[in-house]
């Protein structure tokens, strides 16, 4: 059989018939496809939301004695200062009476801008900001050991958070013996860290 | 467009008689006379007409020639009958070839019947209308063509079988083999006279058969056939006493207006009850091999090609809603899944809800809370005193005396690159491993050796050697590196002052790098 033009009259309703049939066909199958991946994202999202709360119902017990320590810890904090702004005329204080009780050479420092702590890890989009002031210090030492009082003392009284980030002792003199004069010289730079508070319940 | 409702065309000699066959109802539509008035009536009858048409052709002008062919392949097989029914037939146009089997010999010649009108001329002109109308024309049948079908919807099952039917065009008699047409006539025969007609039956059958012996369509003059006479139920009775069996006859009365019924025809013209079984078995039963060529059936092509079309596409979106199906039916399955587990999820949010509220109060949100405290454990880890390094090194100094401290640089950070040994010995101290990317508290150690001449190279090197391997088997240290008092190594320039009251060893230092690793 051969066909010529004027047979396309017979057959062009039948061919578009057929092309919108296979076309519906393929439209009813991606529909449906798209349904069914849609509910099947839509069922691993209800059953890990499902499973989350059932976790962090059977973990209440220990959230519950988790968030118990962390504010504990976190009202030590809080009250001790490291909680808060930093406050300069206190830790300048605390160094001032730690000098004179261990009976300390002449002390002299630099504080830096405070800017947000930039340590690996501690970025800003945690909700908690860790704020850091750098000190350089020059301390005059009779031996090691006033150093090492010193920082301790430091870390334990001030109100800001104590991070030694390096501390140079170099011997300046042999000394003569019995002339009570400092023999080392220590240049230390510490972080004094405080914790911007979060803000209120959430 | 699937469904076409079917028409049924009986052409005679002299008329042509349409009929509209529904499911089980055959009904005259129109009988149409051989002239001008005839045709033009015809001509309007199928004008825009969307039917079906089957032409059955009851006439006496037709021929039927068996030949043998050599068995071919199809393509030569089509030439060579193309080329002998040309031979044979001075107008092609309404002719057809059908094989009746092969021979069984070595060659496997092929048997095969060539048919024709001799006439031809008499169709033009319905065919013709038909044509011009458009007509979807399935297919033209002789009546003769049809008689396997009818002994077959009998119920005869026989291998050599003459059907006698008594008709309006006469009595026609169509010789069977193995289901194959072989050989077909037309009698006059009148039809008033019901003992004239069953006397002409058998009479006319007796003659056949001989005629069949003597063109060798029979074995042998006493070979059996079976006569299937089909006549309408008036002749039953004289038929019945007309057509007795005999040694080469066994005849088959059948009842045309019972077969009618038989084959699933409830109303059909009482008239014309032979030419009914004809027509309803070119519907229901017709042969693969018909007279019309593809110029007569263009139309029905067409309309099979639509029907083909549309069952692609039928096919494809019941496939496609098949497959839908199955789809939202799993989709259903999942979104009951769904509402469960939101519905338990709202369950286990109120519980969490009334259990959380138990919880102590807290100045920020449990999160940051948590965060905070987190955070700042690690910082705690993270963060050293130099005591720790200051101890350990202490505890190394107590067994050298001789060693004295100059400098100690702590600091907090990486591990420096790892470098060899500035002027090791025969028996180097290595640096150890250390992690490159944790933080370490790190001390770097300057010490010098007192008391030793410059010359005494080797003493020198000694010291500083054992401190260093003592901090070295600390196990909570890491030696990281070391510079030697003397580039003693055969890479290095070494210089010396033997013999001088004045070289004491007062630029004999070394430096050691010792570290720990924080956070752990």
């Amino acid at each position: 059989m051969k066909l010529v033009q004027r047979d396309l009259k017979w057959l062009w309703l039948p061919i578009a018939a057929c092309i919108a049939l296979i076309a519906a066909g393929a439209a009813c199958a991606y529909f449906a496809d798209g349904y069914l991946q849609e509910s099947k994202d839509l069922a691993r999202a209800a059953a890990a939301q499902r499973a989350d709360v059932q976790g962090k119902l059977a973990r209440a017990n220990e959230e519950e004695r988790e968030i118990e320590a962390s504010l504990k810890q976190y009202q030590t904090l809080a009250a001790r200062g490291v909680i808060g702004e930093e406050n300069r005329l206190d830790w300048i204080d605390t160094v001032t009476a730690i000098k004179n009780e261990l009976r300390l050479y002449d002390i002299t420092y630099s504080i830096e801008p405070q800017k947000v702590l930039d340590y690996p890890g501690f970025g800003g989009d945690s909700g908690v900001t860790f704020m850091v002031s750098r000190v350089k210090m020059s301390l005059k030492l009779l031996h090691e050991g006033d150093l090492l009082n010193f920082i301790d003392e430091l870390a334990r009284r001030g109100k800001s958070y104590l991070s030694v980030r390096s501390c140079d002792v170099r011997r300046e003199s042999r000394g003569s013996g019995t002339t009570l004069a400092p023999r080392l010289q220590a240049n230390c730079i510490f972080d004094l860290i405080t914790i911007r508070s979060p803000g209120k319940r959430t | 467009m699937l469904w076409q409702k079917k028409r049924l065309l009986y052409l005679t000699g002299n008329q042509l008689t349409a009929y509209s066959r529904s499911r089980s109802d055959l009904a005259v539509d129109a009988v149409f006379e051989r002239n001008d008035a005839g045709l033009a009536a015809f001509a309007t009858y199928v004008a825009r007409s969307r039917n079906l048409y089957y032409l059955v052709v009851d006439v006496v002008e037709e021929d039927y020639h068996q030949d043998t062919i050599p068995y071919l392949g199809r393509g030569d097989r089509r030439q060579l009958l193309a080329r002998k029914l040309g031979q044979r037939y001075r107008d092609t146009s309404l002719t057809l070839s059908m094989s009746l089997g092969y021979e069984k010999l070595e060659r496997r010649n092929e048997k095969v019947l060539y048919a024709s009108f001799s006439n031809t001329q008499q169709f033009e002109p319905w065919l013709s209308a038909l044509e011009h109308a458009e007509c979807r024309l399935a297919g033209i049948y002789s009546t003769a063509l049809l008689a396997p079908a009818l002994i077959k919807a009998a119920g005869l099952k026989v291998s050599r079988c003459l059907l006698v039917s008594a008709q309006q065009t006469g009595l026609r008699q169509s010789y069977v083999e193995d289901g194959k047409i072989r050989f077909s006539r037309v009698g006059q025969l009148n039809l008033e006279d019901a003992q004239s007609v069953a006397a002409t039956c058998a009479s006319e059958s007796a003659r056949l058969q001989q005629y069949l012996v003597t063109m060798r369509q029979l074995p042998t003059a006493t070979t059996p056939i079976d006569v299937m006479v089909l006549a309408a139920a008036p002749y039953q009775a004289a038929l019945t006493e007309a057509c007795r069996s005999s040694e080469v006859l066994r005849f088959h009365l059948i009842n045309a207006d019972d077969q009618c019924r038989a084959t699933g025809l409830k109303s059909f013209p009482a008239d014309a009850a032979c030419e009914a079984l004809f027509l309803q078995a070119a519907t229901t039963d017709a042969p693969a091999e018909q007279f019309a060529q593809e110029q007569h059936r263009h139309h029905y092509r067409l309309w099979q090609i639509s029907r083909g079309l549309l069952a692609v596409g039928a096919t494809a979106l019941a496939a496609g809603m098949l497959f839908a199906g199955v789809r939202l039916v799993h989709a259903y399955t999942l979104r009951g899944k769904i509402q469960a587990d939101q519905a338990q999820f709202r369950v286990l949010s109120a519980e969490y809800a009334r259990v959380t509220a138990k919880f102590p109060a807290t100045p920020t949100s449990t999160a940051n809370l948590k965060t905070t405290i987190k955070l700042y454990d690690r910082l705690q880890q993270e963060t050293a005193t130099p005591a720790y390094l200051y101890e350990q090194i202490s505890k190394a100094l107590a067994g050298f005396p001789r060693v004295e401290i100059e400098d100690i640089d702590w600091r907090v950070g990486k591990p420096p690159a790892q470098a060899p040994v500035k002027g090791a010995a025969a028996r180097p101290v290595a640096a150890a491993a250390a992690a490159p990317n944790a933080d370490y508290a790190l001390a770097v150690v300057s010490a010098r050796v007192v008391g030793a001449r410059r010359t005494d190279l080797r003493s020198i090197t000694d010291m500083a050697e054992q401190f260093i391997a003592t901090l070295k088997k600390n196990p909570k240290l890491t030696v990281m590196g070391a510079h030697m008092p003397f580039a003693i190594t055969a890479e290095d320039t070494l210089s010396g002052d033997i013999g001088s009251s004045r070289a004491i060893a007062e630029d004999a230092s070394f430096k050691v790098t010792v570290g720990r690793r924080l956070g752990r």
